[in-house]
C-alpha cells in the first residue's frame, strides 16, 4: 500500500499551492497605495511617530522581504498584521468570524448533496418521464440564479410576507435556514446535473446489465450496483462546490447581514483595509486548498482504481 | 458595442450571405468556418435544439434593446431623481414603476441591461483573446514554458473565483473598467486550458506537420492552421462565460463594489430594490427578471452550440 506516500506527496503539494496562492494575493494588493503608519495612527500623527511605526510594520523594506515577512509572521507567528479600520489583529478577527462562514457554506452543501444526488439519481433512472424532465428543466432554470435573487425572494416571501424566518443576523437556527437554501439551491441544481449524467452513463455499463442479467432486483441493481461507480464523480463536484461556495458566501453572509468572513471581507475592501482583505482571502484561499486536498485524497481513498496507480507506482 | 456585434455575427450564421462574409473578414485571423455549407450546417443543426434557439432568440432582444437602448428612453430618464414619483407603482407613465430616488425603472433597466451585456461581452472576449493567446502559444511550444504558465494558470485557478475578482477590486477600486479587469482575471485560466489543450491534439495532426514541412512560419501555422481549427470549443467557452461573467459582475455589483453610482447595471439594480423589498418589490423582479433571462439564455444557447458545432460530443 502506497497510499500514505501518495497523502505525503499531497500534503507537501500544498505548501506551494499556498505560497503562490498568496504571492498572487499579496502582488495584487501591494500596488495599493497608502503606508500603514499613517492610515494607523491617522490625520494628526506627527511624522516621526509614523515613520517609527512603519519601519517596525516592516513596510519599508523590499517587496520580497515584505512578503516572507508576512508568510512567516502568518505560519509560524499565526499574525497577519493589524486592521487599519478596528485596530485588531487581523488574526484573531478572522478566525473569530471563519466558524460562522464554515458553517453556512457547509449547510449550504450538505443542502445541495441531499437534494441534489437523490434527485439526480431519480431522474437518471426515470429517464424521459416527467420524474425526469421537471427536475431537469427546475435545475437548468436554478443554475442561472444568482445566490443573492434567491436569496432575496426567499427574503421576501418567508420573512417579510410570512413572517417566518428571521431576515438578518444568527443566533436561533430559523436564521440559518434561508441563507443554507439561498447558497445550496444553484449547488443543488449543479448537483443533480451531474448527477444525472454520471449514473446515466453507469447504468448503461456492461457489469449493470451483468447484475440486471443474473436477476438481481431493479432497487440492488440501482443502488448498491450503480451507485458506487457513479457518485465517483460526485464526490469529486461537490468537493469543488464547497470550496466554490465558501467563496460565494461572501454574497450570502452580505445579504443576510451574518457576521462571517465574507462580510469582514467585503467591509474591508470598502474601507481600503488591506491587512483584512489580504488576511481574509489568504485564510479562505488557503481553506479552498485543503479542501480540493481533502477530496482528492477521498477519491484516492473510495476508489480502488486510483488505489491500484498508487500501489503500482513507486 | 463593436465588439459585441462582432461575436453575435458569428453565433449567428444564417441571416444573409453578404452579412456573413463581411463578418468573417472581419474576423481577420479567428476565421472560424472557411465554407458556407458548414455554416448552414451548423445553423440548421442550432435550429433543432428549440431552447438553444430561445436563447439566442431573447440574446437577440437583449443585445437589440442595449444596442438601440438611447432610443428607446434617454438616459438621462435613468439618473433624473424626481421623489415625487418615489417608489411608483408600474403605470402608464412608468412601466416599471420608480425607484427610491423617483428615477424611471424602465429607463434604469433598459440601460442597465447595456452595461450589463457590455460587461459580459467585452470581459468575455477580452479573456478570450488573452487567454486564446497564452494558451495556444504553451499549447503549440510546450515545454518548460508551458510547465511554468500552466503551474501559474494552477495558483489562480486555486483561488475562488470571487475572491479573486474581490481582490483586485480591493487594489483597483470599483467602476465598470476595473470589474472588467477583475472578471477578466479570474476568467483567463480556463480559456487558457480549453485552447491549450485543442492546440495540443491538433498540433499532433499531419496537416500541421506538412504546413511546417513547406517552410511556414510558427506564428502562421499557428493562427492560420492550428487556431481555426480549434475554434468550436473555444465559442463555447466564451458563450458560456458571458453567462458566468454577467452573474459575477452582478455580485460585485450586489456586493456594493462594481459599477459606480448612479449607472444602472442588473445587479446594481437589485441591490438597490433590496431597501425596498418590503415596500416595492417590484424593483426587485424586473433587474432580477432580465438578469436570469440574459443569463439562462446564454448557458443554454451555449450548450446548443456545442451539440451544434460538434456533433461528436452530444451524449
Amino acid at each position: 500500500m502506497y497510499l500514505h506516500r501518495y497523502i505525503w506527496k499531497r500534503l507537501l503539494l500544498l505548501i506551494p499551492v499556498v505560497l503562490g496562492v498568496s504571492f498572487i494575493i499579496f502582488s495584487i494588493l501591494y500596488i495599493i497605495p497608502g503606508d500603514p503608519g499613517s492610515i494607523i495612527l491617522g490625520p494628526g500623527a506627527m511624522q516621526a511617530d509614523i515613520d517609527k511605526l512603519n519601519a517596525e510594520l516592516g513596510y519599508n523594506l523590499p517587496f520580497f522581504q515584505r512578503y516572507f515577512m508576512y508568510i512567516f509572521n502568518a505560519f509560524f507567528r499565526f499574525d497577519l498584521g493589524i486592521s487599519y479600520a478596528s485596530r485588531l489583529p487581523v488574526f484573531s478577527e478572522v478566525f473569530a468570524r471563519l466558524p460562522i462562514s464554515l458553517f453556512i457554506s457547509f449547510n449550504g452543501i450538505l443542502f445541495a448533496i441531499l437534494v441534489g444526488v437523490p434527485i439526480g439519481v431519480l431522474s437518471a433512472v426515470k429517464q424521459y418521464t416527467l420524474l425526469d424532465k421537471i427536475p431537469t428543466a427546475i435545475s437548468l432554470f436554478l443554475a442561472s440564479l444568482p445566490a443573492f435573487l434567491i436569496g432575496m425572494v426567499l427574503m421576501l416571501f418567508f420573512s417579510l410576507r410570512l413572517g417566518w424566518l428571521p431576515s438578518n443576523g444568527v443566533g436561533t437556527w430559523k436564521h440559518f435556514v434561508m441563507p443554507m437554501f439561498a447558497l445550496g439551491l444553484p449547488y443543488a441544481a449543479q448537483q443533480l446535473r451531474f448527477t444525472r449524467s454520471s449514473m446515466l452513463e453507469t447504468i448503461r455499463q456492461d457489469y449493470v446489465r451483468t447484475a440486471r442479467a443474473k436477476g438481481a432486483s431493479e432497487h440492488n441493481v440501482i443502488w448498491r450496483h450503480a451507485m458506487k461507480n457513479a457518485l465517483l464523480p460526485v464526490i469529486t463536484v461537490a468537493g469543488n462546490n464547497f470550496g466554490i461556495l465558501i467563496g460565494g458566501a461572501v454574497v450570502t453572509e452580505t445579504l443576510f447581514g451574518i457576521p462571517g468572513l465574507g462580510t469582514l471581507i467585503v467591509n474591508g475592501v470598502k474601507q481600503k483595509d488591506i491587512p483584512i482583505v489580504m488576511g481574509g482571502i489568504i485564510t479562505l484561499a488557503a481553506i479552498f486548498s485543503i479542501i480540493m486536498l481533502l477530496v482528492d485524497l477521498a477519491y484516492a481513498f473510495v476508489d480502488p482504481r486510483i488505489r491500484a496507480r498508487y500501489a503500482s507506482q513507486r | 458595442m463593436h465588439l459585441l456585434t462582432h461575436v453575435f455575427g458569428l453565433d449567428m450564421p444564417a441571416r444573409g450571405d453578404t452579412n456573413m462574409d463581411r463578418t468573417i473578414q472581419n474576423a481577420g485571423e479567428l476565421v472560424v468556418f472557411k465554407k458556407q455549407s458548414q455554416l448552414n450546417e451548423i445553423w440548421r443543426r442550432l435550429k433543432k435544439d428549440r431552447l438553444a434557439l430561445f436563447g439566442l432568440t431573447v440574446i437577440v432582444i437583449l443585445i437589440l434593446v442595449a444596442i438601440f437602448a438611447d432610443l428607446i428612453i434617454p438616459y438621462s430618464a435613468a439618473i433624473k431623481m424626481n421623489l415625487r414619483n418615489r417608489l411608483a407603482m408600474p403605470s402608464a407613465a412608468h412601466w416599471f414603476g420608480c425607484d427610491g430616488y423617483g428615477r424611471d425603472m424602465l429607463a434604469r433597466c433598459v440601460h442597465g441591461t447595456r452595461i450589463s451585456l457590455l460587461i459580459g461581452f467585452s470581459t468575455s472576449i477580452a479573456s478570450l483573446i488573452i487567454g486564446g493567446f497564452l494558451g495556444s502559444i504553451v499549447g503549440y511550444v510546450g515545454g518548460r514554458l508551458d510547465n511554468i504558465v500552466m503551474r501559474f494558470m494552477d495558483l489562480f485557478s486555486a483561488i475562488p473565483t470571487i475572491l479573486l475578482a474581490l481582490t483586485v477590486v480591493a487594489a483597483l477600486g470599483s467602476g465598470i473598467t476595473n470589474i472588467c479587469i477583475a472578471i477578466t482575471v479570474t476568467r483567463i485560466p480556463g480559456f487558457v486550458r480549453v485552447v491549450r489543450s485543442s492546440v495540443i491534439g491538433i498540433a499532433d495532426m499531419e496537416f500541421i506537420e506538412a504546413a511546417r514541412a513547406g517552410g511556414t512560419a510558427t506564428p502562421r501555422i499557428l493562427f492560420r492552421h492550428v487556431l481555426p481549427n480549434a475554434m468550436a470549443p473555444l465559442i463555447v467557452q466564451t458563450t458560456m462565460n458571458v453567462s458566468i461573467i454577467i452573474l459575477l459582475a452582478a455580485s460585485l455589483s450586489f456586493l456594493g463594489l462594481g459599477v459606480n453610482p448612479p449607472q444602472p447595471e442588473w445587479g446594481a439594480l437589485i441591490s438597490e430594490a433590496k431597501e425596498y423589498l418590503r415596500t416595492a418589490p417590484h424593483l426587485m423582479a424586473f433587474p432580477g427578471i432580465l438578469l436570469c433571462l440574459a443569463s439562462f439564455s446564454m448557458c443554454v444557447l451555449g450548450d446548443g452550440l456545442r451539440d451544434a458545432l460538434d456533433p461528436r460530443l452530444k451524449s
